[in-house]
């Protein structure tokens, strides 16, 4: 589904350029959830950037659905793949109501039936018709990211992309979020492509994980082995270690 | 599967609604009340009211025919027959100052229509695309702010002929750099947001982005800014008036009506003095009613 190769990338700055991630190879399967995971700055975000088409120049390769995702135009891809974002208050149109955040994929697409496909989607994310009238500053927390969630599969992708979708959250509203994603999951057939730095998180969600540091990905781990504790490298082992030393 | 606060609170989802939002009137009415709240924006709505009244209701205000001359009656001081006393033929200055506001505002109007629309197309359009796009744009707009505005309003008068409409581009061509400068500088700020970044996801247009994402974001600044230029676009017209590339006579405009009472002044101090106070209260109003309506507008300030 998403084929990710030899991906490396500079981050153009004043005089010289940094490379912040470096011989990127992940294959995520149709219907997987795969986790990327890292302490801050080891380029996971990046890697989603460089999927969404906000970071551009860089090497190697990434197909999705068998099609290089430099010849395909961001509108072409709308289709397959939408994300979720980390901060929910920055997601959502400040001026604009529910109704219109939900009409706007689904004009942009030119799509019929708008008032049933976003009646559809808000009974998806469990949220219902009253919250249309209003603006993302009337809503909690919580509710944003289940209009955001519902912005993401309202076009059907699929593919989402979720950025720390929920490490701006309560962990109470964490846990009905991470609850919501996983039966989407299954109910859609969607494949996730999750960021996190809470291994918590990702392993109640995810399959398979890439443990990234410092721009490169030092090992891909199932989940079980993660809960099992069956890693190789020191990396995994120590950030394992400090997830549990917190609990 | 149930919204927890659907959950919580049955009402949430029947009953409470119309409380939770209100309706647009009462939002309009809230953000009125809010505005005069501050003594200081309230006398600027005030004074920016009685100019609307005064304008419209020109005809009913006025006590005089303000082109009416009266050669029997020239330079009389101020009497209860004429308040503001009469000019060198005659005429009443309280009504010439009264038909004077729909100059006034007829100018504001105009020039406002023009320099928005404009400085919000050239401002989010270079900051959005920003690289060569914003070059162009800046570099155009440098050229435009580098010249003193009155001397290039004064020569694009020159080049067009004296006469209102013309003192009315020329204004509006020097009042816009400032505004796409400011529409540029909050683009910058909401470019790479996410809600922008998740449209563009979504296969939404550049134009799109602009018109429905971006431009709402800078309206409420644009508005203030604009509302603030006001007072400098009263001032720009009344000093062309003063020289004569304005309003063109017997047109009762403020500027005008101080330059050719300028010769009198000495003898007559009413000639210059009311229609000077009339322009200096008008910009003060304007000042006063958009620094109200940045307290009330802009996100920052919350």
């Amino acid at each position: 589904m998403i084929a990710i190769e030899s991906l490396s990338f500079d981050m153009p700055g004043a005089g010289k350029s940094k490379r912040i991630l470096n011989d990127i190879n992940i294959h995520v399967g149709r219907g997987e959830c795969f986790g990327l995971v890292g302490e801050s700055g080891s380029g996971k975000t990046s890697i989603l950037k460089c999927l969404a088409g906000q970071f551009k120049g860089w090497e190697g390769g990434i197909a999705v659905q068998g099609k290089s995702i430099a010849d395909t135009s961001l509108k072409e891809r709308s289709n397959t793949m939408q994300m979720v974002f980390q901060d929910p208050y920055g997601a959502l149109h400040p001026r604009h109501t529910i109704r219109k955040i939900l009409n706007e994929p689904l004009a942009i697409k030119g799509l019929p039936d708008k008032a049933e496909r976003i009646h559809k989607a808000l009974k998806d994310v469990g949220l219902d018709e009253s919250f249309l009238p209003r603006y993302p500053h009337q809503l909690s927390g919580g509710q944003r990211q289940r209009v955001a969630i519902a912005r993401a599969i309202i076009l059907d992708p699929d593919i989402i992309l979720l950025d720390e979708p929920t490490s701006a959250l309560d962990v109470s509203v964490q846990a009905e979020i991470l609850n919501l994603l996983a039966s989407l999951h299954h109910r859609r057939q969607l494949t996730y492509l999750m960021v996190s730095h809470d291994l918590g998180v990702i392993a109640h969600l995810c399959e398979r994980v890439a443990v990234m540091k410092a721009g490169e990905v030092v090992e891909v781990v199932a989940r079980e082995d993660l809960i099992e504790g069956n890693v190789t490298h020191n990396y995994t082992q120590s950030l394992l270690q400090h997830a549990f030393s917190r609990e | 599967m149930k919204s927890t606060e659907t959950l919580k609170n049955p009402g949430y989802a029947l009953g409470a609604r119309s409380e939770a939002q209100p309706s647009r009137m009462t939002f309009w009415i809230k953000s009125f009340k809010k505005l005069c709240k501050n003594p200081l924006s309230a006398s600027g709505v005030v004074i920016v009211a009685l100019l609307l009244v005064c304008a419209i209701a020109a005809p009913l205000i006025a006590t005089h025919n303000p082109l009416e001359q009266d050669l029997g009656r020239i330079l009389a001081s101020p009497s209860l027959a004429h308040w503001f006393g009469t000019d060198e033929y005659g005429r009443d200055i309280f009504s010439r100052i009264v038909y004077g506001s729909r100059v006034t505002l007829y100018i504001i109007f105009l020039v406002t229509i023009i320099v928005g629309p404009i400085g919000l197309l050239i401002g989010t359009m270079s900051g959005y695309f920003g690289g060569w796009v914003d070059s162009v744009f800046m570099r155009i707009t440098d050229i435009f702010i580098s010249f003193p505005s009155l001397v290039l309003a004064l020569a694009f008068v020159a080049a067009l002929g004296p006469g209102l409409e013309h003192a009315v581009i020329a204004i509006a061509i020097t009042s816009w750099p400032p505004v796409a400068r400011l529409a540029r500088a909050e683009t910058l700020t909401f470019r790479n947001s996410d809600y922008v970044v998740a449209a563009q996801l979504q296969g939404a247009s550049s134009f799109r982005i602009l018109f429905h994402y971006i431009s709402l974001m800078c309206l409420p600044s644009l508005i203030v800014r604009l509302t603030m230029n006001m007072a400098t676009v009263i001032l720009t017209a009344a000093a062309l008036g003063f020289l004569g590339l304005g309003a063109q006579p017997p047109l009762p405009e403020w500027g005008a009506m101080i330059s050719t009472g300028r010769s009198y002044m000495l003898e007559s101090w009413w000639l210059v003095a009311f229609p000077g106070a009339a322009i200096m209260l008008v910009s003060l109003a304007f000042n006063l009613l958009g620094d109200g309506l940045r307290d009330l507008l802009d996100p920052r300030t919350e």
